[in-house]
């Protein structure tokens, strides 16, 4: 455990994490226009994309509009802004907040008073008006840039749910969030991470459901966070882990606004990042990884036993090579002798130890994995044909690798697409290469071995200070039947135990309808 | 880690204590009970009741006496200091020779029947290292990984009920021939066993609820006396008067198992029992030991000294056992007297001193024994 995220050290801790000020932004705005438009041209000076709109309102008195070519809607800044101050003909004395009150059809308008508050509205795509003789200016929210369509998430998909994924545009998220959760106490804090990026960061959740403690803990890990630039939450995964030594994923992330909603109606917390559609969820136990949002849409008999199948393929997925290597390499009295006597002859003919035949069909498999998501699409079937020629036939054929290897390897990969979370796969497929090694070393032995290990580490392992095996190791009934079972809703009753806040009903009692 | 106080569960002491006696117990009970008793050695899981109550209702009453305090702490509370210590010192020479013994038993095992060629030192050392790495975690790791660990343990003795059909159920006859004594005389190695159960006072300490957690303590005993006779009678009912020339008859009734031709050799389960079960049977007795050394000599940070008491009970574990055969009359001749000495005869004497000199728990002298 890192000391920062100690709950005493954050107190003493700076509390905002933007970057420091530079002298030029700490200066107030000055009376004189001239001035104030030449020290925001001398910090803008080689951005081609700044625009400077001189004009004088009401004819008299000169003003500038500031802003960035292609982050405001122009159109509407002309329409509402600048033609009616133009067009103003009041008295030359109101100052410019009535003034725009009285003249400006713009619903989002807030003041400015110094140059640092004037750039970091006018790159947030407001226009800043400036007029002579005032010593503050106005931000307007006309921000409006090109941004994708709501589309599907891709690597989420379901069958029944929802079909609309987050996108690149905070603004646009937070509104899906919004659209399902009204009460008006979900809460969205702003906080602004990143030297040069200034990205925009909201922490989510529900008041009164969220533990206050591990809100805090949030907060001070997020403020935390001193870098130069944040592109993707991925950044703020890696800065925010509790153990960010250990393969696997301490917080989810998501792309979907229904799991996101999910966590928060749980009680959990959520980190939307501007600029990705990749929300993340904290805390979170083993199990939320094995969890596919569907499981919750679909009734509880198809999905209790969809999550049984998942659990006995992911355990596949984890061991099933080493399992293969251990029993040849060591074990041969174990398996049935028919099938044992078919295994010795496609693999007489091998010329590799079983230890290392696994190993190449599985950097192979991996490596034509990897070849497909990166190609491009329509390259992709190449690979596959390829793929499933020259890995499987051929060196069959040629007597490279033997046909067994290439069906356990097969299901392996299967195994761990069956999946639902890209991240508990890729943490699965970095064990499997450890245990395999293990397996040709030590035989069962050896995976028990590893297998022990790996669950000591998940018997420490914390997501924000909640142990990640909570619900199993507690063995509390509420936790329990959404792991061994998904019960049907009308059982779900209490929220998951999450951190030490005490669980919370989510029901009416007595939901269960009637049996007719 | 993050919390000092760290706490386990009253149901999770159980998955620990369960384990301490089953995982060798299931495995090498048969055969040492069955050479007294060849017809009724399926009885001893009842006979041993009283030994584990004995033991399970020692630990309970000393922690009630002394609460948040182990056997060694308490004892320097009972006898002063010197004989406090000197009663710490041979708790802590014990545990680390039973861990020794133990970590023996467990490698004898797998080299014997799984990994033939491989030296024992290595199967020892590397078990012993992952169990320290365990310890170090401190009590919330040891009892979760308990849990999974446990459930490991039981699950493939459900295999065991496809040898129903193999049963033949004239072997427990003839009933009692001899009278009670073989049976008695045949629990005189399982009882040592059970004694081990008094281990649950090192782990009282971080029990959230104490009362609950002697109730489990009685759940475990349970549990272990009713497996006792369910594994001896199937190892009964199937090798019948064979058993004792076994070494290890579960193993070979597990070869027994075959259905449908295909389904058989499930050896494989059981070594995953055997090493799950044995991964939290030396947990336990290394965290006792580590326990026990750092509280008679004040080691603030018991983290430190696991790694070097592991090394020391991997000493133990071939220092004097050449074989496998002296290791059982080790466990025959020896354990059957020095385990229930400190689990059962020095805890129910310092009960008895506590007693007469009425003496309790200084900051908190509420509750008695």
């Amino acid at each position: 455990m890192r000391t920062r995220y100690k709950p005493t050290a954050s107190a003493s801790r700076v509390p905002r994490n933007r970057r420091e000020l530079t002298e030029e932004e700490k200066q107030e705005l000055v009376l004189s226009l001239a001035d104030n438009v030449q020290r925001l041209q001398a910090l803008y000076s080689n951005c081609s994309d700044v625009i400077v709109r001189r004009f004088a309102i009401g004819g008299v008195t000169d003003a500038a509009l500031v802003y960035i070519d292609g982050l405001i809607d122009t159109d509407k800044a002309d329409r509402y802004i600048v033609t009616p101050l133009m067009d103003a003909d009041g008295p030359k004395e109101l100052n410019l907040i009535r003034l725009a009150e009285q003249r400006i059809s713009v619903s989002d308008m807030k003041a400015v008073a110094t140059i640092g508050d004037c750039i970091s509205a006018i790159s947030n795509g407001q226009p800043v008006l400036l007029r002579d003789q005032e010593a503050s200016g106005l931000a307007f929210g006309l921000p409006s840039w090109e941004k994708r369509a709501i589309e599907e998430p891709e690597a989420e998909s379901t069958i029944r749910g929802p079909r609309e994924g987050f996108t690149e545009t905070l603004r646009v998220n937070t509104s899906m969030l919004r659209r399902i959760i009204k009460s008006p106490l979900m809460k969205l804090e702003k906080i602004v991470i990143g030297e040069y990026t200034q990205t925009n960061v909201v922490l989510v959740y529900i008041e009164g459901l969220a533990d206050t403690a591990l809100l805090q803990e949030a907060r001070t890990r997020l403020e935390g966070i001193r870098i130069d630039g944040i592109l993707e939450s991925g950044y703020i995964e890696e800065m925010i882990e509790d153990n960010p030594r250990s393969p696997f994923p301490q917080l989810l992330n998501t792309e979907r606004p229904d799991v996101v909603c999910a966590a928060l109606l749980e009680g959990r917390i959520a980190i939307l990042t501007e600029g990705t559609p990749h929300a993340l969820i904290a805390p979170i136990s083993l199990f939320s990884l094995l969890q596919s949002p569907e499981d919750y849409y679909q009734r509880f008999w198809p999905s209790t036993l969809i999550r049984w199948l998942r659990y006995i393929f992911a355990f596949i997925s984890l061991v099933l090579p080493s399992f293969y290597v251990a029993v040849t390499s060591y074990h041969q009295e174990m398996v049935p002798g028919a099938l044992l006597s078919s295994m010795a002859t496609s693999r007489e003919p091998v010329p590799f130890p079983a230890l290392f035949e696994a190993l190449l069909m599985e950097v192979t498999f991996e490596a034509l994995r990897e070849a497909g998501v990166r190609l491009p699409k329509q390259v992709g079937a190449a690979v596959s044909i390829v793929g499933a020629l020259v890995v499987g036939q051929a060196a069959v054929q040629a007597g490279l690798v033997s046909a067994p290897m290439v069906i356990v390897v097969a299901i392996t990969g299967i195994a761990s697409f069956m999946l639902p979370r890209y991240i508990a796969g890729i943490a699965i497929r970095m064990l499997r290469f450890p245990l395999i090694f293990l397996g040709g070393t030590l035989g069962l032995l050896g995976i028990m071995m590893g297998i022990i290990l790996i669950v000591l580490h998940l018997c420490r392992l914390q997501s924000f200070g909640m142990p990640y095996l909570q619900s199993i190791t507690t063995m509390q009934r509420s936790d329990i039947k959404d792991i061994v079972m998904r019960a049907p809703w009308w059982a779900l009753d209490i929220r998951p135990q999450l951190n030490s806040k005490p669980q919370t009903k989510r029901e009416a009692p007595n939901q269960m309808p009637d049996n007719q | 880690m993050m919390k000092k106080n760290e706490m386990i569960t009253p149901m999770q002491l159980a998955f620990i204590l369960y384990p301490t006696v089953m995982a060798t117990g299931f495995l090498a009970l048969p055969s040492l009970a069955a050479s007294y008793a060849p017809y009724d050695f399926w009885m001893i899981g009842l006979v041993v009741l009283g030994t584990g109550i004995l033991s399970v209702a020692a630990a309970t009453s000393l922690h009630a006496r002394f609460p948040r305090m182990t056997v060694v702490e308490c004892s320097e509370r009972i006898l002063g200091k010197a004989l406090g210590k000197i009663i710490g010192m041979l708790y802590f020479l014990n545990l680390v020779h039973v861990t020794g013994v133990v970590s023996r038993e467990y490698a004898e095992f797998v080299k014997n029947n799984f990994l033939i060629k491989t030296p024992m030192m290595l199967v020892i050392v590397l078990m012993l290292l992952l169990v320290s790495n365990a310890v170090r975690g401190g009590v919330s790791v040891i009892a979760k990984s308990a849990l999974i660990f446990t459930t490991c343990f039981v699950f493939p003795l459900i295999f065991l009920l496809l040898l129903l059909p193999d049963l033949e159920w004239g072997n427990v006859l003839p009933f009692m021939s001899h009278g009670i004594v073989p049976v008695l005389k045949a629990s005189a190695v399982p009882q040592s066993w059970v004694s081990e159960l008094f281990l649950i006072n090192f782990f009282l300490p971080y029990v959230s609820d104490s009362k609950a957690g002697m109730k489990w303590g009685y759940i475990a005993l349970s549990a272990v006396s009713v497996s006792m006779v369910l594994i001896n009678l199937i190892v009964l009912l199937v090798l019948g008067l064979d058993t004792s020339n076994k070494a290890y008859p579960i193993l070979v009734a597990f070869r027994y198992i075959s259905i449908g031709g295909f389904f058989e050799n499930l050896e494989a389960l059981l070594l995953v029992m055997w090493v799950a079960g044995n991964f939290v049977k030396l947990t336990v007795f290394l965290y006792a030991t580590v326990t026990a050394f750092s509280q008679c000599f004040g080691v603030t940070d018991f983290r430190t000294v696991v790694l070097p008491i592991a090394v020391l009970a991997s000493v133990f574990s071939i220092w004097d056992l050449p074989n496998f055969s002296v290791m059982q009359q080790l466990l025959v001749k020896v354990g059957t007297f020095e385990t229930p000495l400190f689990m059962n005869v020095i805890p129910l004497l310092l009960l008895l001193v506590a007693w007469l000199t009425g003496r309790k728990s200084a900051d908190d002298g509420g509750v008695g024994g």
